[in-house]
């Protein structure tokens, strides 16, 4: 399928949902509101920020109360967002949040309501230096992955158009689009079962907080939690209640930040997460112990964001084998 | 689907100071229907608050068969918000989540049905409602219980008034204060003077028992040891812990200790967990 024909199906998106894609502008490429079509990027390279944010905001109101009234938006209502152009490892960390927050209403009501349409234009060129977890080829990692629509770029830039909901048909059959493949979503765990270095890494990270490692990277971090901002899979939260005008109140769900110093902070000022060392363990600790155990799922999709944001330059992989020779 | 953020109205219908900075407030939830339908296992945790102020995780401290008519809890004025709930007046309204978390163990099914309950400082508050489920439940008359509590000053030792009733239904009671200035008892249960592990001596305690207990975070490593050394077995010692909170179901990781998260699979956890998660205390 020629990209002429995409442009009518991002166009035919663009009419129902508020659309949002990666742009390039100068040397960045941000996930940003898209006016005009003609400036997404279909690269399918990683971008800078994430997606997160058109499911989790990093505030948003859950309810409110008016002179102790309560005001319970009505979510059927929650105006959709279109994530357009998301990439493969971006999809895999939307599928741990689906998993995160499934019985959190206020994140299904933006799921349900918001398309998601992925991109893929075969493996980075950096594909090997980056591999943390095993990235297959798009067509066995489309039954893995939530979407409602993917397309495929191949090298001479024509698209491949699979479709993986119903919305996804529909919105496809709307835009003139008939040639499509449907893929029936089988779950973020793969046939083979879970990730083998996942679980290779579990009871290493679980098992590794008297590595020196750790004190190696804490005398250079700088607690400043810019890779927990920059992670697709970062999504703790604190709850606090706002006031606004007119005896206003808003129960509000904000973007928590394990590198914060209160993130953990009691009455009295007991700080169970306290030392930079602790904080950078119980970061790695959720992504590679916690969340595989809970979701038997990685907690890391290997995109090198926080890498890329960090100012001491701290590199996630290689601070993972590190620990992995440390046990060898 | 049920918002598990969205809190239900409470009403305080009685408040009764219970230490120089602590009260315990009787609620009642505004819908009687709501009311009648509630059920909690001791020893879990609702999240309490003021609308405009933000909640706080609390115990729920009256005794669980009285869940249907009212719930109760201790606050204890430690910052921002406890502060508001302690100057909160009757007839004021709160907001009510819970209850979260696993409880108690059921009395019904210990392996020792003795039982001993220890409480360090404002961990009186939990413990209470348990006690207050003992003495309800008449599970004094079958089995021996113990309560020992341990404060820093004999001011902030909550629930002084409610120790002789304890006592009346058979409950033995043992008190230490850190900073004791004088001599005295508290239903006839002479102070000791020092921290909460003094109270733990060979000849006072029925050794043959569960331990239920909760204090603040420096509180728990001695008093395992000391019971570990008293031929307690691990199994038969369980803790309630506290962290910051603020969903209480799991999602937003403030109280995530290695694999567990102490709102969803705590508050209440045993000796045994400690094996495959030290850092839990
Ligand atoms: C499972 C559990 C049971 C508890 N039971 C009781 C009880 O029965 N009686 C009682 O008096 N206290 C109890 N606490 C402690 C109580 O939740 C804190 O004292 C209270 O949150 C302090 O709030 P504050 O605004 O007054 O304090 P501040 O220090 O002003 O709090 C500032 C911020 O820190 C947060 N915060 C501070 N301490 C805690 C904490 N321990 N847990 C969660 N968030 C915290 C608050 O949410 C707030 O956002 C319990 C805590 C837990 C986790
Ligand atoms: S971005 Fe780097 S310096 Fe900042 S908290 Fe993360 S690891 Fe530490
Ligand atoms: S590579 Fe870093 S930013 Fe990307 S998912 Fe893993 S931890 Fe998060
Ligand atoms: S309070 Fe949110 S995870 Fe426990």
């Amino acid at each position: 399928m020629l990209k002429n024909e995409i442009d009518k199906l991002a166009i035919y998106i663009a009419k129902q949902y508020d659309i949002y894609a990666p742009v390039l502008s100068k040397d960045e490429l941000i996930v940003k509101g898209v006016n005009n079509i003609d400036n997404i990027d279909y690269s399918s390279r990683i971008p800078d920020n994430t997606f997160k944010q058109l499911f989790l905001p990093d505030q948003e109101e859950l309810f409110s109360w008016k002179k102790d009234k309560l005001i319970k938006p009505d979510l059927s209502k929650v105006k959709g967002k279109a994530a357009y152009g998301m990439n493969v490892l971006d999809l895999k960390a939307l599928g741990l949040f689906d998993l995160v927050f499934t019985n959190d209403p206020y994140y299904l009501a933006k799921r349900e309501n918001g398309l998601v349409v992925g991109i893929s234009s075969g493996a980075p060129a950096d594909y090997e230096e980056y591999k943390i977890f095993s990235m297959d080829k798009v067509e066995n990692v489309l039954e893995h992955i939530p979407f409602d629509i993917f397309l495929e770029k191949n090298k001479e830039g024509e698209f491949k158009v699979y479709s993986g909901s119903a919305k996804g048909r529909k919105v496809l059959r709307g835009a003139g689009i008939d040639v499509f493949e449907n893929i029936q979503f089988a779950g973020l765990i793969q046939e083979e079962g879970p990730d083998q270095r996942m679980l290779k890494l579990m009871p290493i990270v679980k098992g590794s907080e008297d590595n020196p490692v750790w004190d190696e990277i804490a005398k250079i971090c700088t607690a400043c939690g810019k890779c927990s901002t920059a992670c697709p899979t970062c999504f703790c939260f604190d709850l606090l209640d706002e006031a606004g005008a007119d005896n206003t109140v808003s129960k509000k769900r904000v973007w928590g930040n394990c590198f914060y110093p209160e993130f953990s902070q009691v009455a009295g000022g007991k700080k169970f997460v306290d030392t930079v060392k602790q904080k950078l363990f119980f970061w790695y600790e959720h992504k590679f112990s916690r969340t595989p155990a809970e979701y038997k799922v990685p907690g890391c999709v290997s995109c090198m964001r926080c890498f890329k944001v960090c100012p001491v330059g701290i590199n996630i992989i290689e601070v993972l084998n590190k620990l992995e020779k440390k046990n060898d | 689907m049920i918002d598990p953020y969205l809190p239900q109205r409470v009403k305080i219908v009685k408040i009764k100071a219970v230490a120089d900075d602590a009260a315990l407030f009787t609620l009642q939830f505004e819908d009687s229907k709501v009311q009648k339908k509630y059920a909690f296992i001791q020893g879990q945790f609702a999240m309490v608050g003021i609308i405009g102020a933000g909640e706080c995780a609390l115990d729920i401290c009256s005794p669980s068969d009285k869940s249907s008519k009212y719930m109760q809890v201790t606050v204890k004025q430690v910052g921002f918000l406890t502060k508001k709930l302690v100057d909160s007046k009757v007839g004021d309204i709160l907001t009510f989540r819970g209850p979260f978390g696993n409880g108690w163990p059921n009395l019904n099914k210990l392996a020792k049905p003795n039982i001993i309950l220890i409480a360090g400082g404002s961990g009186v508050a939990p413990i209470r409602g348990e006690i207050e489920h003992i003495i309800s439940s008449k599970y004094f008359k079958e089995n021996t219980v113990q309560v020992l509590c341990g404060s820093n000053e004999i001011e902030y030792l909550m629930y002084q008034d409610e120790m002789a009733n304890w006592v009346n239904n058979d409950i033995r009671l043992g008190i230490s204060v850190d900073r004791l200035k004088r001599a005295t008892a508290v239903a006839n249960a002479k102070v000791v003077k020092g921290v909460i592990t003094q109270l733990l001596n060979g000849d006072n305690i029925d050794k043959d028992s569960t331990v239920f207990m909760v204090g603040p975070p420096a509180m728990y490593k001695p008093v395992i040891k000391k019971l570990q050394e008293l031929g307690f077995a691990d199994e038969d010692i369980y803790f309630s812990l506290e962290r910051r909170m603020y969903c209480g179901i799991g999602v937003c990781q403030h109280c995530a200790v290695n694999d567990v998260y102490i709102c969803k699979d705590g508050p209440v956890f045993n000796v045994n967990d400690l094996i495959n998660n030290p850092d839990l205390i």
